[in-house]
């Protein structure tokens, strides 16, 4: 199932080796390519993205990485036309020249990409946490033990670790 | 004004004393002398000034005169002096299979203690004996050999798992087990799960614990490492400067805390957490290693050859991650983890399924 996001939607190409996705890249057609050299991983994946309507292809972004497709996490966040990507140990913010604003490691597992305003971005790992704005600065950068259960809410994140309960101002 | 009392070698209450008129000479208040099992002897050896006495005497433990008992309070059982045994089961009894359930001391009161009710520890001559000149420099073996004062002197250490006190015991005295025959390895599994056990019973009490392989309670100041000896499990005195280094060791050793849980899929709380837990499990199982107790003894004890192998690599957090490879009967897996100083904090598997 395709999902749309601002008529466009992406479709995602896992590739075995780096030859495989070198001549995948070469066919696209478009001279809108992103390809990430240095995230050596097992995997190699293309996403292209197309227009809904057209299937005219906008951009192609290419990379490897260790981890399956579905533990990828891929987000538009539409008011500041950036993409955000995760490899599986980085995450790059990608404004829609395809220019890279910023990069992040990930230093634990990845739980998820959350936008808390217009202006500020989420990375939550499983023992740490960034808060982001467009511009790729960080606001917020903490660590704590293993999270084992946490709510986004009213501009706050609640964790609870086995040692102990945070809360987090996002705003 | 004060009363003091004097105590002997197994911290039975023999005299206790106070200047009550201050005139500058104590006076007896009472005195005491017990039979190895603790009754005392009649009351003509008692001394009682005043009307004064105090309960607190075999062991420093409180005598109960209620109904005519004369029963001894262990915080974890009542003690019959009379019959030389406590009055319940042990409620640790599953690590001292080869006694009754109800023995005191492993019957040998002269020499051992027992000051929760629970567990059996050392008496206080190694502990008197390591304060004369010939036993300063004495280690925990030579000093439990046999409690004499004719041990040689050697260079203190502190055993820092339970093969270590096992393989120790073997070697130097040729009881108990080897813990590098395979033969032994479930019993020697099954002994650290006791004291896992155990330690989970002690906290019910609210004492302090410091686990390094192996339990050391800490309790009125006082460090006690549970040990096993001749075929039973006893408590260990820890001279202060052993338990100083036992601290030191628990601090710098590799903490991997609950993250085994975590890794066996037993997680609970967020969906992540639950996907991947039970991922790893999995990894895990493709590899051929189960959770089951020879599962969690090889994660645990490869986690710990990691850290205390290996310096990894310093993130931008000032986290350390580990790299290494697991090996099950049927294939390894690529582990990265995560270090904070000495403590684990997240695991992440590559490969199998």
């Amino acid at each position: 199932m395709k999902q749309i996001i601002g008529n466009r939607y992406i479709k995602t190409f896992k590739f075995a080796s780096s030859q495989e996705a070198s001549v995948f890249l070469s066919n696209q057609g478009t001279k809108n390519i992103l390809s990430f050299d240095e995230t050596f991983g097992d995997n190699y994946f293309c996403y292209v993205c197309c227009h809904s309507l057209t299937s005219e292809k906008q951009f192609v972004l290419s990379f490897s990485s260790d981890e399956s497709e579905d533990k990828l996490f891929l987000l538009f966040w539409d008011e500041q036309k950036i993409l955000v990507l995760d490899t599986g140990k980085c995450i790059y913010m990608i404004d829609d020249r395809l220019t890279i604003i910023a990069s992040f490691d990930i230093t634990t597992p990845l739980i998820g990409l959350f936008l808390i305003s217009k202006n500020s971005l989420l990375l939550l790992e499983e023992a740490s946490l960034k808060l982001v704005n467009s511009q790729g600065e960080i606001l917020k950068n903490e660590i704590f033990d293993l999270i084992e259960g946490f709510n986004i809410e009213n501009g706050q994140l609640f964790i609870e670790t086995s040692e102990e309960r945070k809360i987090f101002e996002l705003t | 004004m004060y009363d003091y009392y004097l105590k002997d070698h197994l911290g039975n209450t023999r005299v206790v004393f106070a200047d009550e008129n201050t005139d500058g000479t104590p006076e007896i208040l009472q005195a005491d002398n017990y039979y190895p099992f603790g009754m005392r002897f009649g009351q003509a050896n008692t001394v009682n000034i005043a009307g004064k006495t105090t309960e607190y005497l075999y062991n420093g433990k409180e005598l109960q005169e209620d109904f005519n008992l004369d029963w001894y309070y262990y915080s974890a059982r009542y003690y019959d002096p009379q019959l030389g045994r406590f009055t319940t089961i042990d409620p640790m009894a599953e690590i001292t299979p080869k006694v009754t359930l109800y023995h005191y001391c492993l019957n040998n009161p002269v020499r051992f203690i027992d000051p929760t009710g629970m567990l059996t520890a050392q008496d206080m001559v190694n502990e008197a004996w390591r304060k004369t000149p010939e036993g300063t420099n004495a280690t925990y073996g030579n000093s439990s050999n046999d409690g004499g004062g004719d041990d040689p002197p050697a260079t203190p250490q502190v055993a820092t798992t339970l093969d270590d006190i096992l393989s120790g015991i073997w070697k130097h005295f040729g009881i108990g087990m080897d813990p590098e025959d395979p033969k032994n390895r479930d019993k020697i599994d099954q002994g650290k799960k006791n004291v896992t056990e155990a330690t989970e019973k002690i906290n019910e009490l609210n004492k302090t614990i410091i686990v390094n392989g192996v339990l050391i309670i800490v309790t009125e100041g006082v460090g006690y490492a549970v040990v096993e000896y001749g075929g039973a499990v006893i408590l260990r005195v820890l001279s202060k400067a052993e338990l100083r280094t036992a601290e030191v060791a628990a601090k710098s050793s590799a903490q991997i805390g609950t993250k085994l849980e975590y890794v066996f899929g037993k997680a609970t709380g967020s969906a992540h957490n639950i996907e991947r837990s039970t991922g790893m499990l999995r990894q895990l199982e493709s590899v051929g290693i189960f959770d089951n107790a020879a599962g969690r003894s090889l994660l645990n004890s490869h986690l710990e050859g990691v850290y205390n192998g290996t310096k990894g690599v310093l993130q931008s957090n000032g986290r350390y991650l580990r790299e290494s490879l697991l090996m099950g009967p049927n294939g390894g897996l690529k582990v990265e983890s995560i270090w904070e100083g000495n403590r684990l904090i997240t695991v992440k598997l590559l490969g199998g399924r």
